[in-house]
């Protein structure tokens, strides 16, 4: 069937399509045929995984309509907060990059037809991201339990709507607030905080005191606002649309899409007013005063040069820096959950390992950053110095950034227990390290924009970086609790560091690779 | 004793570059699917502007790379002033400047903090890179945006920083591929004055265009690539005689050079 040009459904295919080869892309690597083989391997592990889970949920609870009421209104409420959050972020990388929606802007195209597209694409984006996890239950629960369980395709298509017309909303609104300059990073920022603050407020909740968890709970009881938010006034649509209820799931679906449409329609203008105004937001020229002092500074010393560059572009960067805050927000409810775990454990033992993987982390990002989302590699390769001093500069540049973030929980922790502290200290030093290393030796070219999904370029890539944060996270603890096992997981990381040390004899250089881009360097 | 031997031995090689070409290829040769570069020989010498013309895919931008040290040749050898590039490549990117036709900037530093970035990357002292600085900011126009970060600037705009981060070192050899691609009249020809300006005070360019009147108004020798090989060299008036039209333009010598070789090619 051809879709007539210009229409809704053109648009929306087109962006679909676009869509659908990024993700491709990702297996670039990967012959079709091997491509296809990954993907059904990996969508027959899930489901494999997911069978035992939902014959567990079968026998406990006796079939979909035995779920607890209040567990799927707090996982439906985790879902449409996440996909709030990935809808604010791709409104707002709309806005900014340009790129296609000045194309669709130049166009006769009426602006709110264009916009309907783009949230489609967007809401689609949602539907899978979360639906790639979510559906293999789904699909294990049809076949053991009956066709009731496919309602959960409607429900998530509902979520997706629902949350990209909020961070559709969310995103045109901070715009008007803060102004092009500012709103960027705002939203960056809460689109970190939404995406994982509910599930963080869950936990922090459960971790007060049980008194004054009782006080906090009368007193909502009690007040308007407990009336409000009660789960069987709120929550009671989409939980029965969840169970299969057809009424509920038509009412649902018709409410999202009346709210993606109310959006879209009210705000199709102000949109196309904030992505004009979002086109001169480059153009900073920052304080006056600073241009009034400044002149030529030229470092003395390339290293100086480099971490100065370096320190510029990360500390300019709002995308880095929102990306880093939502890395540390999704890696606190670590802490919470090890407190709450075991109630007799020190505080000590339980942050200890999360300080380690967000050093970890935030080291192998950063180095990441540096390293393969260098804006321009062949400048520095055409450059008189050696590969070696541009490294150690490098390195260096983004150990500030990382004693700056990790400095307020180190110095938390030395109040409670000093000599905890110091080997705390240690062990991140020592995972952050790997982990850089590891970047730094390995590069992955990419758009420093997309840090989160750098291991896109190489998966296994990912699953060492990971490995090499636990094994450094279960140390740690080992370390803490003074038992000499410390040193199997600490050595296992150290010899897996190792088996990646790269042949130093080509002609690439790591430092000086950057997106699409090979070059060499002086050795 | 070492010491002695040391300033022995920079004094010989200021002697041999003095009298070395600026530039001196010998059977260079790169392949990729299919050779890209097919050993050529080509010289540039000191105080030159030489203009290297061919067609797309003729091996123009390999050949430049190569030089800059963003390639390894896989056969030939490079001189820059009498210094092997392939054996000692430092000492040949001191004195070398390369600009791409894409500008290698970061959007997020402003063209003053570039031209620190670069100063500090090629160690020019810092008196030195500041009148530097200063001088190509102005000759250039960009003392107005001097503080804008890159990210809001024009194509053309970003290429001047770009071509002021590549003078900053005042080097030697410029290497410039298609410099004026993308840039409107006015910008142009500040670009090709400042060319030009430094070619008088003694630096040695070669540049790479597909804009036949600039390498006709500006070039000293002309070089004609075709297939990764050098097809024909000289002034104008020497290619026009060699192609047996007198009164012919570049363009028709160009096209003349180029489409007989795409014959030979043929068979």
């Amino acid at each position: 069937m051809r879709l007539r040009p210009g229409s809704l459904a053109w648009l929306a295919a087109h962006d679909l399509t676009l869509n659908w080869r990024r993700f491709v892309d990702t297996f670039a690597r990967l012959s079709p045929p091997a491509m296809w083989g990954v993907a059904m391997g990996c969508a027959a592990a899930l489901h494999l995984l997911a069978w035992p889970v939902v014959l567990w949920l079968l026998r406990s609870k006796g079939g979909i309509r035995g779920l607890d009421a209040a567990a799927l209104a707090v996982a439906m409420v985790c879902v449409l907060a996440w996909m709030t959050a990935q809808a604010l972020l791709a409104a707002t990388r709309l806005l900014y990059e340009r790129g296609s929606l000045d194309l669709l802007l130049a166009s006769p195209l009426p602006v709110r037809r264009a916009l309907a597209a783009q949230a489609l694409a967007i809401a689609a984006g949602s539907f899978g991201s979360v639906g790639i996890l979510l559906l293999p239950l789904v699909h294990m629960g049809a076949l053991l339990d009956g066709c009731a369980w496919l309602s959960a395709y409607p429900v998530l298509a509902a979520l997706a709507l629902a949350g990209t017309g909020a961070g559709l909303a969310a995103a045109i609104g901070l715009f008007s607030l803060f102004g092009p300059r500012r709103a960027r990073l705002v939203a960056q920022l809460a689109a970190a905080f939404i995406g994982g603050a509910f599930l963080l407020a869950l936990q922090v909740a459960a971790m007060l005191p049980a008194g004054l968890r009782q006080a906090a709970a009368q007193w909502l009881a009690g007040s308007w606002l407990g009336a409000a938010l009660d789960p069987a006034v709120v929550l009671a649509l989409p939980v029965a649309a969840a169970r299969g209820d057809p009424v509920s799931l038509v009412l649902l679906v018709g409410l999202a899409a009346g709210l993606l449409a109310a959006v879209v329609l009210l705000l199709g203008e102000r949109f196309r007013r904030a992505s004009l105004g979002a086109a001169g937001a480059g153009a900073d020229t920052g304080p006056a005063w600073r241009r009034r002092r400044r002149g030529l500074r030229v470092a003395s010393g390339l290293g100086q040069t480099l971490r100065r560059k370096e320190w510029r572009l990360l500390r300019r960067d709002h995308a880095v820096f929102a990306q880093l805050s939502l890395q540390i927000v999704y890696t606190l409810p670590l802490a919470v959950v090890l407190v709450r775990g075991a109630e007799s454990m020190p505080l000590v033992l339980a942050l200890a390992p999360t300080i380690v993987v967000i050093a970890a982390q935030v080291a192998a990002s950063l180095a990441w950053v540096t390293v393969s989302g260098e804006d321009a590699p062949e400048l520095i390769a055409a450059a008189p110095v050696r590969r070696a001093e541009v490294e150690t500069a490098k390195l260096s540049a983004i150990a500030l950034p990382i004693a700056a973030i990790l400095a307020l929980p180190l110095a938390g922790l030395a109040m409670l227990a000093p000599a905890s502290a110091a080997l705390v200290a240690l062990f991140a030093t020592a995972a952050g390290g790997s982990t850089a290393l590891l970047n730094l030796w390995h590069p992955m070219p990419g758009n420093r924009r997309g840090m989160l999904r750098r291991h896109s370029q190489s998966k296994l890539m990912g699953l060492v970086e990971h490995l090499m944060a636990m094994l450094w996270a279960v140390a740690v603890v080992l370390a803490l609790v003074g038992t000499v096992w410390s040193l199997l997981p600490a050595g296992l990381a150290a010899l897996l560091l190792l088996s990646c040390t790269p042949a130093r004899t080509g002609p690439t250089a790591a430092a000086v690779s950057g997106p699409g881009t090979r070059a060499c360097a002086s050795p | 004793m070492l010491n002695k031997l040391a300033i022995e031995d920079a004094a010989l090689q200021q002697e041999r570059a003095a009298a070395a070409p600026a530039l001196r290829l010998r059977g260079l040769r790169k392949t990729f699917a299919t050779p890209a570069v097919d050993g050529l020989d080509l010289t540039v010498h000191a105080g030159e502007l030489y203009a290297l013309l061919g067609p797309n895919g003729a091996g123009k931008t390999t050949t430049l790379r190569m030089i800059a040290g963003l390639l390894a040749p896989d056969a030939g050898a490079i001189e820059v002033f009498g210094i092997d590039a392939l054996a000692d490549p430092r000492a040949a990117k001191r004195i070398t400047a390369w600009l791409p036709d894409e500008p290698m900037l970061y959007d997020k530093l402003t063209p003053l903090e570039y031209l620190e970035f670069v100063a500090g990357l090629w160690g020019v002292e810092r008196e030195r890179a500041e009148v530097s600085a200063a001088g190509l900011l102005d000759v250039l126009e960009l003392r107005r945006h001097a503080h804008t970060r890159c990210e809001g600037l024009s194509r053309g705009m970003k290429q001047k920083v770009a071509l002021a981060g590549a003078l900053i070192h005042d080097p030697r050899l410029i290497m410039l591929d298609e410099p004026l691609t993308g840039l409107d009249a006015a910008v142009a020809r500040q670009v090709k004055d400042l060319l030009a300006e430094r070619v008088r005070s003694g630096a040695s360019i070669i540049l790479t265009t597909h804009i036949l009147e600039v390498a006709e108004r500006l070039a000293g020798r002309i070089g004609i690539l075709s297939r990764g090989r050098l097809v024909a060299e000289g002034t104008l008036a020497e290619l026009r005689t060699a192609v047996g039209r007198g009164s012919s333009t570049l363009e028709d010598v160009f096209l003349a050079v180029t489409g007989r070789d795409a014959q030979l090619a043929c068979g």
